[in-house]
């Protein structure tokens, strides 16, 4: 075990070294497919190369910059309307046994449904603009943020509690600093599924009935039979995804610093 | 009992309130039906052809999503696990695995493949991949040192040390996996439905809804919901006969 974690501060120790360890696999998968399908004539996979182009020309050109904004827009909408909502519900459910005892089987029912079945009520009730997608997107993320909301404030030790009660602190203060702080980790966890959620979410929306964005450049592309703009907002879309969770990382660790310092300092 | 009492008013209140909106107008009515014609459409819809064929297409697609899911990511969960080197390359390949919304795959798989069962059976085993290789590679990583240096000392051939242990103390990992994969494969499985003519729930939905048949719409969500917990209940049951000695981990 000691040579493991020996080996371990090694590889921590070169920056250069870890980062070539961590990206050689993904270099070479996607030098393999700038390769391989380099000349391509086949329909349904062109080649790496004319993907990249279509996709720079349509996003300097083209309206796909707008669309992505609109996209991203809509996405970052739905999700901070869900984050205050399901924070504020989960903190006063969580804090208040009873009321979570009654609501729970309700919240589970409400939950079980999976998000994309209201797709089509939504949609074709409320229109094809921004609105419905973002209640949609608001819907569905806010499960999750409540959920882990609750669970964080239930998980809180009652030490915490009492402290707060013996020092009568009010209300407005005990909500912020004590429980939303002994919460933050589970909400982190909650909003980090948002996240997934909203992007599949965001692209269901669009392609069952939309004017603009993401989702409507690549459906209109595929019943144009255009595959190349097919291709080039997939990739487009897969790269939004990994960058959004890398930035979510990010926020993460920067929000949660002082959690994970005491649970170092716990070692 | 006064908690079940609680539980059992929170849903009075939730049906009176659907109830009272509709009567007094509240509610646009083509946007949220009467609770009485979703409860009669709810039984009704069990007498139309195309229900329980739907049901079916749903709920078997799924299982053989995730069974596909399984069979693929498991054994290589297992094996990039098992070898650091091989974790730490695949690392940003996985993330991006798993922050890739699966569902933008769908035109191009259209095109391929063609808007039948097949194109959404392979949509929900991508989608159901990730999380059971992450938790698997997760389950091999989290074994006990002391286990490891026992192996290691006694010289435990491979072939046993793989079945014997390996296996076994991923598998409450594995576990977790596929029960994250059973709603993820229904959440994909009708959003699939819902976007592309394949017959399924999602499918029935997006007719209703468009024929302005709001109620019955509504009636197939809450089957869809059914769905959800049926699967997932399933596989609680039968983690419990297959792995009585493994607490849940989560």
């Amino acid at each position: 075990m000691t040579a493991d974690s020996n080996r371990k501060r090694l590889w921590r120790a070169s920056p250069g070294l870890s980062l070539i360890q961590a990206w050689w696999l993904p270099i070479i998968c996607i030098l393999a497919w700038w390769f391989l399908s380099a000349g391509s004539k086949s329909f349904y996979f062109p080649s790496l190369e004319t993907i990249l182009a279509v996709l720079w020309r349509d996003l300097t050109e083209g309206p796909l910059l707008s669309y992505m904004w609109i996209s991203l827009a809509n996405m970052a909408a739905g999700l901070v309307i869900s984050i205050v909502l399901g924070v504020a519900f989960g903190l006063l459910i969580g804090e208040f046994g009873q009321l979570r005892d009654a609501l729970m089987p309700m919240l589970n029912f409400l939950r079980s449904v999976p998000p994309a079945a209201i797709v089509p009520l939504v949609i074709v009730a409320l229109g094809t603009d921004a609105a419905p997608k973002i209640f949609i997107i608001a819907l569905t993320c806010f499960w999750p943020i409540l959920l882990n909301t609750i669970d964080g404030v239930r998980g809180m030790t009652p030490q915490l509690r009492d402290t707060a009660s013996a020092f009568k602190i009010p209300y407005s203060l005990y909500f912020r600093r004590v429980l939303l702080m002994a919460a933050l980790p589970q909400i982190m966890a909650g909003i980090r599924i948002a996240v997934a959620v909203a992007l599949v979410l965001m692209v269901i929306g669009e392609f069952f009935g939309a004017s603009e964005g993401l989702g409507f450049y690549i459906n209109e592309n595929k019943q144009r039979f255009a595959m190349t703009e097919t291709w080039a907002g997939t990739v487009l879309i897969g790269f939004l995804g990994y960058l959004l969770s890398a930035i979510f990382v990010k926020i993460e660790a920067f929000a949660l610093s002082w959690y994970f310092q005491s649970e170092n300092a716990n070692d | 009992m006064s908690k079940l009492l609680w539980q059992v008013f929170v849903v009075v209140i939730v049906l009176l309130g659907w109830f009272a909106g509709n009567h007094f107008n509240v509610f646009n009515r083509d946007v949220i039906p009467p609770m009485t014609d979703v409860a009669y459409q709810f039984i009704a819809a069990w007498a139309r052809p195309e229900f329980l064929p739907a049901i079916w297409s749903t709920l078997s697609d799924a299982l053989m999503g995730i069974f596909f899911a399984a069979v693929l990511a498991v054994p290589l969960g297992l094996l990039i696990g098992s070898l650091r080197a091989v974790e730490i390359a695949t690392r940003t390949l996985l993330d991006f695995g798993r922050a890739f919304p699966v569902v933008a795959l769908l035109p191009i798989f259209v095109l391929l493949i063609g808007a039948n069962s097949a194109m959404k059976i392979v949509t929900i085993a991508i989608a159901c991949f990730f999380p059971i290789l992450l938790q698997t590679i997760y389950g091999v990583r989290r074994q006990e040192p002391v286990i490891v240096d026992t192996v290691r000392s006694f010289r435990i051939p491979h072939h046993l040390r793989f079945f014997r242990v390996l296996l076994p103390s991923a598998l409450p990992y594995i576990a977790t996996g596929i029960r994250i994969a059973a709603t993820v494969s229904i959440l994909v499985a009708v959003g699939t439905e819902v976007i592309m003519p394949v017959p399924g729930v999602g499918r029935q939905i997006s007719v209703a809804s468009i024929n302005d048949e709001v109620a019955l719409a509504f009636a197939y969500v809450i089957y869809a919901g059914f769905l959800g917990v049926i699967l997932t209940t399933l596989w609680e049951i039968a983690e419990e006969r297959m792995l009585p000695w493994a607490r849940r981990t989560r």
